[in-house]
């Protein structure tokens, strides 16, 4: 499969789960400030990254797409609100290139906004039953559960160690963070529950915990190199903007275990102002001493290096299936993490 | 290719210590929870709840909250077959590296205080064959940024032979540094001579 296949299969999901989000917005008011303001940002173009590892895992295993439909709905209802809820604890301005909820809004609004869409994805998790069954219907209401919960417990660690101005935290530190942050909600949960669902719940979904974990932090490392060196456009966030905020990235961490006591202090000392009064000057300078350290080069790597370890996770537990359309999506997703020239 | 081997080394030892600390907070909700066993008595009730009435989020969560810690703690059962069931064995447990394919849980009986010294003990005994046992160590890290480092970790003996019917202890010792902050740490201690098993340790710190 080639990579245009595979972005045009990314749509396809995408928008199968989006007509599947429309279904479920009621039709009454408030309209203006809660019900339209909820199909925003799904509508916004995004990868449908979720939705399409829980559909294409679930067919691999043998189970049709209406199965998963439900699970994938949930999936992007509860992406969507974190994005919303994200955007307003980072004072995002662009999302998908468009101003970010609070900014189109207010921040009230948009907390309540991200606030239904959490409570909405309840129910399509509910519907669940209509075509898998009590059983399978609670296994993965509670799968989903531990999504959210690492999920809060992984924006818990970032946004402390924002406020506490860490700056003494090693890889390690990071690879937790985005394991509870990310990989959990994006990769690994989306690949369990779709090889649950497909295998009727005959399946130990913890073989699938490292797939998904590698193809998470591959991903999130990808996409905070691209927050620095993408073009704005194309990445449809202001660039630089992880600087900005003072997110904990890889490249940060890499940075200041590499550079001379001088430097640290002037990143110490960026880091230790509030968000809107850094300077995008400082931070271009933080950038420069990215470069001088190699520390998105190291990035890119890692990233390569973990979608590398991914792809041969794939291998062990997709080998023996039937050869698909979606394994071969899924093999292709991972691919283009390690191919991705950014 | 050393270091791609490092950094995947690495990750990978960061997932089974967040799945390990999963499965120990999972254990420790359920004791907490006082109506456990009544929801595990009435599953079709908890089903039935939820089909009742889909609007009641807040229900749903409840009832929800109350059949993850069913579901976990059957997993936690499955998983430490061989895990003794006495609660008292937190800093004593029993190990039989041939039927063992799972986790161990060790637990500090109290709340340590900074600077203070904790001793877990795991008795092994095999009846069926000659075992050979070499503990592999790790730091204790905190949810948050905290750690209790390895020098501060001792294993005494690090390898043991045992011959079948023979009884051994080994001796885990932690020296809390006095600059330790509170919180729950775990850590994850593999046997290099059987890597399924998760030996897994935990301490509250109280500063």
């Amino acid at each position: 499969m080639n990579t245009e296949l595979m972005k045009d299969m990314l749509k396809e999901y995408g928008d199968y789960t989006l007509s599947g989000i429309r279904q479920f917005i009621p039709a009454k008011e408030p309209k203006a400030y809660l019900y339209d303001l909820m199909v925003d940002y799904p509508s916004r173009g995004g990868k449908g990254f979720r939705p399409a590892l829980c559909i294409t895992t679930c067919n691999a295993f043998g189970g049709k797409t209406e199965q998963a439909k439900f699970s994938a709905i949930a999936l992007e209802l509860l992406h969507n609100a974190f994005l919303i809820h994200d955007d307003v604890e980072d004072e995002s301005f662009n999302r998908r290139n468009k101003p970010s909820m609070h900014q189109l809004t207010n921040k009230a609004i948009a907390v309540n906004v991200g606030d239904a869409m959490n409570v909405l994805a309840l129910y399509p998790l509910f519907k669940n039953k209509m075509v898998l069954g009590d059983k399978l219907t609670q296994t993965i209401f509670l799968e989903m559960q531990h999504l959210v919960t690492e999920s809060t417990e992984g924006q818990a660690l970032e946004l402390g160690w924002r406020r506490d101005n860490c700056i003494n935290l090693r890889e390690a530190d990071y690879f937790r963070m985005i394991l509870k942050k990310t990989c959990w909600y994006t990769c690994i949960h989306p690949i369990r529950i779709g090889a649950l669902i497909g295998t009727k719940g005959y399946i130990n979904p913890a073989k699938f915990d490292r797939l998904g974990y590698f193809m998470g932090a591959a991903f999130q490392i990808q996409d905070d190199v691209l927050n620095l060196v993408a073009n704005e456009k194309e990445y449809g966030k202001e660039i630089g903007g992880d600087i900005m905020e003072g997110k904990r990235t890889l490249m940060l961490i890499h940075l200041m275990g590499k550079c001379n006591s001088q430097e640290r202090s002037f990143i110490r000392d960026f880091l230790a102002i509030p968000i809107l009064d850094r300077s995008q000057d400082d931070a271009a300078h933080i950038f420069g001493l990215m470069e001088k350290y190699q520390s998105v080069k190291h990035a890119q790597k890692t990233s390569q290096y973990l979608a590398g370890a991914a792809l041969k996770e794939f291998y062990t537990h997709f080998s023996a299936l039937p050869d698909t359309l979606e394994k071969a999506f899924l093999e292709q997703m991972i691919l283009y993490m390690i191919d991705r020239n950014y | 290719m050393d270091n791609a081997q490092k950094i995947v080394s690495s990750a990978i030892h960061v997932l089974e210590e967040e799945i390990a600390a999963g499965i120990l907070a999972a254990k420790k909700l359920e004791n907490k929870l006082i109506d456990v066993e009544e929801v595990r008595g009435n599953q079709d009730e908890l089903m039935n709840r939820i089909r009742r009435d889909t609007h009641e989020a807040v229900d749903l969560f409840l009832d929800a909250f109350s059949a993850l810690t069913q579901q976990l703690n059957s997993y936690v059962d499955k998983s430490k077959t061989k895990e003794s069931k006495s609660r008292s064995a937190s800093v004593k447990q029993q190990y039989t590296p041939s039927e063992s394919t799972s986790n161990v849980f060790l637990e500090a009986a109290k709340i340590a205080k900074p600077g203070e010294v904790i001793h877990f003990q795991l008795l092994i005994s095999d009846d069926e064959q000659l075992t050979q046992l070499s503990l592999q160590k790790s730091a204790f890290t905190s949810n948050s940024i905290h750690r209790i480092e390895l020098r501060n970790i001792s294993v005494k003996p690090a390898t043991i032979q045992i011959k079948p019917k023979d009884k051994a202890e080994i001796t885990i010792t932690v020296k809390i540094p006095k600059t330790a902050a509170s919180g729950i740490y775990h850590a994850t201690f593999t046997d290099k001579y059987n890597p399924k098993v998760l030996i897994i340790l935990s301490l509250e710190i109280a500063a």
